[in-house]
């Protein structure tokens, strides 16, 4: 019997006890494949059909950000839960956990530079996603939601971000999270809500557990919303180019399709064992509350926000305000830039997206510079 | 009702005016005086203002306060005397659990010799303890406190005009920059030594010639007894030869520099002697041993940021490190017998632990040639993954 012919008896045998083939479906559902399936049918058959059906590549072009931030979640996912095998989320074992994590578990260290690694391709991918819907105009009516959960999207990522810093208990990552977390208390309304959910103003074990519970349980119950909702209304209302004619669209089969997957897993995979390998992130000293380290700045992302704060003498509330005014209308955006019209067209619109990136950039880079000086 | 209330309002300020004041009244006149006594031991201690200057503290007119009994300000010459009437007194300071004995051992000191002899510039109690505002030396304030008394005794050991004029050195700031005020700045004033540990306290006293190598042996007494068991121990039974200090400056403690041409060896040794070619080879090697270990030791800290594993080669380290200080106690014996056996074991173990991590960081490099392999694999992988993609029977099937 042929290994293709024994699976095909697997699966006969499960589809009598299972519905795989609804299954199926809702594995498609969440963004494997955009396309209406019927769950009457047995699953082989299904797959057989699917097979030859075209579907749009979405792993060409720009469209390739969406499936690896999937694909990168995915990653993530993974290598964090061999992480947590061995870590222990106190203060007095954190640092000693994750130390025996990346020097004396086979292979540990490996598995913490993926993750670490692929956290960082994770933001960077959905915040050129965001870049690329705002400048293809993907969020015009009826893609609102695709722009709202791209910005969920880039939101999250941070959190992982800023909630993992923390947990290997160490010097850089504790004092960063003390930085970032004097950012966020400087705003104002989200400042007070935030120390209240976090148990007060002082770093500490519940911090850390807090942390912690956010980034193992939390954060990707979210992620995982955000993503159904950004792949559901592209299941909905169509990828950007379903409005083109049917012969300038990328389509492929289902086929092709997944093994275009498996190449994009794979060369992920080796990209990031290599930038591990070559570039490691340190686990170093434990962190320790009585000594400030001399240049104790925000992660990077807040740079820009931690200048403002910092320099920009107006009253901390107005400062803070301004920010969360900003950040409130990059999140409503498809409901007041499709109603500026004439007197402020496309083009404009580019070009202040383009200065505010730009801005951002430049501040977190003159940030660093000031913390090092 | 409001005549009511301002009466009570009045009672109530007549009452905070009329709060008991101070029994002395000499305070009104000599605030300052005063401020500073209630900040000291004596005010605690029920020692007032007459007590050391007679008169009657409690009349309110100046001429009946100087009258009777009044003694005023004190000259330098009667402080001792003053204060000794009750610290030399067993009796008036048994209560407090006091030593009697300042006075004597002041009076056999540096300090009280050159005030009998008629130098109105020696120390006497006030100097150091302070006039009014005098603290327990257990008080961080005390000009007598522990980590304050390199500073009280600077005050005329560090003055360069005062030094100048008798032609002394400046031994304070041969002691700042010494190594027991880095043992002082790095451990903290009750483990560096301080003026007080070397030179006494009350009885502040050069160390006579033949005494220096007791006074350090107190604290060095390995080194002290390696000194005692060496050729050098008979040569400085002569009480005219300093001991440590002929090697050591008796201020800034520096260990002697070693390496090629040993200075401290020089100063009596001509040079190409017997004596001064071994110095010469000890302070070499000694040298060499501290540079290995510091080799090794910034090994381990190459290792320990990989991560790996090191402290099995810490303990190696401080293993190393004990050798060496027997090797550093043993010189100063300065017999190669004694030396050699602790030098030799020092480099070993250094060294073992620097070739150990050598190769253990090699092999981590190694790894790393292997990613050219691993993407071999990957590509590999990548062309089967393209045949099966494109097998064209699967897709008709």
């Amino acid at each position: 019997m042929t290994p293709r012919a024994l699976g095909g008896r697997v699966l006969d045998w499960l589809e009598q006890r299972l519905p795989l083939s609804e299954w199926l479906a809702f594995v498609a559902h969440l963004g494997v494949v955009s396309l209406p399936l019927d769950t009457r049918r047995p699953v082989r058959e299904l797959l057989r059909e699917l097979d030859r059906t075209l579907v749009p590549d979405t792993l060409r072009g720009p469209q390739i950000l969406a499936a690896l931030a999937g694909i990168l979640f995915a990653f993530e996912a993974v290598t964090g839960l061999l992480l947590a095998f061995h870590y222990r989320p106190t203060p007095e074992a954190a640092h000693e956990s994750a130390m025996a994590i990346v020097r004396d578990i086979p292979f540990g260290g490996a598995i913490h530079q993926l993750h670490a690694w692929g956290a960082l391709a994770l933001v960077a991918v959905v915040a050129l996603r965001l870049v690329r819907l705002f400048w293809d105009g993907l969020w015009r009516s009826p893609r609102e939601l695709l722009w709202v959960s791209g910005v969920a999207l880039v939101w999250l990522a941070l959190q992982f971000d800023f909630t993992g810093r923390l947990l290997p208990w160490d010097q850089a990552g504790y004092w960063s999270t003390v930085r970032g977390l004097e950012v966020v208390y400087a705003l104002p309304l989200v400042g007070p809500v935030l120390s209240f959910l976090l148990g007060g103003r002082v770093m500490g074990e519940e911090v850390l557990t807090r942390f912690y519970v956010l980034h193992v349980l939390v954060l990707p119950i979210l992620w995982t919303i955000a993503l159904t909702v950004t792949f559901s209304t592209l299941r909905r209302v169509g990828f950007a180019d379903s409005t083109l004619p049917v012969s300038a669209r990328r389509d492929t089969t289902f086929r092709h399709h997944r093994y275009d997957l498996a190449f994009v897993m794979l060369f992920l995979f080796a990209v990031l064992v290599t930038v591990g390998a070559l570039a490691p992130f340190g686990v170093r000293l434990p962190a320790d509350p009585y000594s400030t380290p001399v240049h104790a700045g925000p992660p990077w992302y807040m740079g820009a926000v931690f200048l403002v704060q910092e320099r920009v003498p107006l009253a901390s509330w107005l400062v803070g305000g301004s920010l969360l005014a900003i950040a409130l209308a990059v999140l409503t955006l498809p409901w007041w830039a499709g109603r500026l019209g004439e007197r402020f067209p496309e083009q404009r619109l580019r070009l202040a997206g383009l200065v505010t990136v730009a801005a951002w950039l430049v501040l977190g880079l003159a940030a660093a510079i000031v913390g090092r000086l | 009702m409001g005549l009511v209330l301002v009466l009570m309002f009045g009672v109530v300020v007549a009452s905070v005016h009329a709060a008991p004041a101070s029994e002395e009244r000499c305070g009104t006149c000599h605030p300052a005086e005063r401020t500073q006594h209630l900040e000291g031991v004596h005010a605690a201690g029920q020692v007032g203002c007459v007590s050391c200057h007679g008169g009657d503290a409690t009349a309110s007119e100046a001429a009946a306060a100087h009258g009777a009994g009044f003694k005023g300000r004190l000259g330098r010459e009667a402080v001792p005397g003053l204060c000794a009437s009750c610290h030399a007194d067993p009796q008036a300071m048994r209560a407090w659990g006091l030593p009697t004995d300042q006075h004597a051992l002041w009076l056999g000191s540096g300090h009280g010799e050159h005030v009998r002899n008629g130098n109105r510039e020696a120390a006497v109690c006030t100097d150091c303890h302070g006039v009014h505002d005098i603290r327990s030396p257990r008080d961080s304030q005390a000009r007598t406190f522990v980590a304050n008394v390199d500073v009280t005794c600077g005050r005329c050991h560090g003055d360069e005009k005062r030094l100048a004029a008798r032609g002394l050195a400046n031994a304070h700031a041969a002691w700042e920059g010494g190594a027991h005020a880095e043992a002082f700045r790095r451990e903290g004033a009750e483990v560096g030594p301080t003026c007080t540990s070397c030179h006494g306290v009350h009885g502040a006293v050069a160390p006579g010639r033949n005494e220096v190598d007791k006074v350090c042996g107190s604290c060095h007494a390995a080194e002290r007894a390696a000194f005692r068991s060496g050729p050098h121990a008979t040569v400085f039974a002569d009480p005219t030869k300093p001991e440590c200090s002929a090697c050591h400056d008796p201020h800034a403690v520096a260990a002697p520099e070693k390496g090629a041409s040993p200075a401290a060896c020089a100063s009596c040794h001509a040079p190409m002697t017997r004596a001064a070619i071994l110095g010469r080879r000890m302070g070499r090697e000694y040298a060499a041993a501290e540079q290995r270990l510091a080799r090794a030791v910034r090994r381990v800290e190459e290792a320990s940021a990989v991560p790996m594993r090191t402290e099995d080669h810490r303990e190696r380290l401080e293993e190393a490190r004990q050798h060496l200080e027997q090797a550093r106690v043993a010189l100063h014996a300065v017999r190669l017998e004694a030396f050699a056996e602790p030098m030799r074991l020092a480099n070993v173990v250094a060294g073992e632990v620097e070739r150990d991590l050598e190769h253990r960081l090699h092999v981590n490099l190694v790894w790393k040639v292997l990613l050219v392999v691993f993407w071999f694999l990957v590509l590999g992988t990548a062309l089967l993954l393209r045949r099966m993609r494109d097998r064209k029977s699967d897709v008709a099937g």
